[in-house]
């Protein structure tokens, strides 16, 4: 075993997946991990912005929290004010919330796959080539 | 995407004059909090905000693309938690990150594509006029006047879309979105009673998204 390996390391890992907003390290002795932190690089305080608000903007405001899952968000805050309300949903109600949620999910789906993995599968080929 | 330590040595070759930047395109407010350091929202250890900044001063063109780099929009609304500003803008008050009086390398100020989101035809459009050489015509907010929806229509003030939809606009295009008071607000629709036709719904919804040729 190398000497290297033998002493205290930190390890900073790239999140580029997440724009860079996320960090995380890792402390690793040995092979052995003994400490980890995870950072969340950026604060937009939607909460603090709602407050006061009329309840219905959160319909407007809250999708705008991701560009990617825009209608994930805007599900929970419908659900979330549906609770508040105590309001029934009308069957075809939910039929065509469960239709835009699977909707997102597709079109996400084939963003990761040929926008932002795209990067990954020929870094993976790459080491698949170098390696065999 | 490229990964995080690619696109530092890009702004660092960009910094140090060995690329050029012809376009900026910045997305999402400027955030200055807490108490104006910017650490609210960092790369690297440091500021977006000051890297953003040392940018805007190499590139040839900045266009704020959407509300929230324009005018600081959501993230910017009171009581503005992170003390987020757009480019040029703080909401309908001139200067944000750069002075109102600052101009990039080719003499333009900051170009802004409003919308929440902005259009994508929009976005192509005033790239490619840029990159053309056709000159643009901003308005007293910056913005192009090829903005879509709203600004690229200018016989038709208001597109109909609210009396459709029963609710009004909420100005997603505007400097001063979202504003303080609620919304939603409900618009009468101009043919409650009417029997529904569906021949007249179809045309007047194909009427208010059609592209509008004549500014390409």
């Amino acid at each position: 075993m190398p000497p290297k390996a033998l002493g205290r390391r930190t390890i900073k890992m790239e999140m580029n997946r997440v724009e860079g907003d996320l960090e995380i390290q890792l402390e690793v002795e040995g092979h052995t991990v003994t400490d980890a932190w995870c950072i969340g690089t950026m604060y937009r305080g939607f909460e603090q912005i709602l407050v006061g608000r009329d309840p219905q903007d959160g319909l407007v405001i809250t999708p705008r929290i991701c560009g990617i899952c825009g209608t994930a968000q805007l599900c929970a805050a419908t659900a979330a004010l549906e609770m508040a309300y105590q309001a029934p949903i009308a069957p075809n109600g939910s039929r065509i919330r469960n239709l835009c949620l699977m909707a997102e999910s597709v079109m996400n789906d084939a963003r990761h796959t040929f926008l932002s993995q795209r990067l990954t599968i020929w870094e993976f080929l790459d080491i698949q080539h170098i390696g065999g | 995407l490229e990964p995080p330590k690619v696109l530092a040595a890009i702004i660092a070759r960009i910094l140090a004059d060995e690329q050029e930047l012809t376009l900026l395109c910045v997305e999402g407010s400027i955030i200055h909090g807490p108490n104006g350091t910017g650490m609210f929202d960092t790369f690297d250890g440091k500021p977006k905000r000051d890297i953003i900044r040392a940018l805007c001063h190499k590139a040839d063109y900045v266009l704020a693309m959407g509300t929230c780099a324009a005018f600081g929009g959501i993230p910017a609304a009171p009581s503005n938690p992170t003390e987020s500003s757009g480019l040029q803008f703080s909401h309908e008050q001139p200067g944000g990150l750069v002075a109102p009086q600052w101009r990039s390398k080719t003499g333009l100020p900051v170009v802004n594509l409003a919308g929440c989101p902005v259009d994508a035809a929009t976005m192509i459009k005033t790239m490619g006029s840029i990159l053309q050489g056709v000159p643009l015509d901003l308005d007293a907010n910056n913005r192009p006047c090829i903005v879509r929806p709203c600004l690229s229509d200018t016989s038709p003030r208001k597109c109909g879309t609210a009396e459709k939809v029963g609710f009004s606009c909420y100005g997603c295009i505007g400097a001063t979105f979202p504003v303080s008071k609620p919304l939603f607000r409900h618009v009468e629709h101009p043919e409650k009673g009417k029997p529904f036709d569906p021949n007249s719904r179809k045309t007047a919804l194909h009427d208010g998204w059609r592209v509008s040729e004549d500014a390409a």
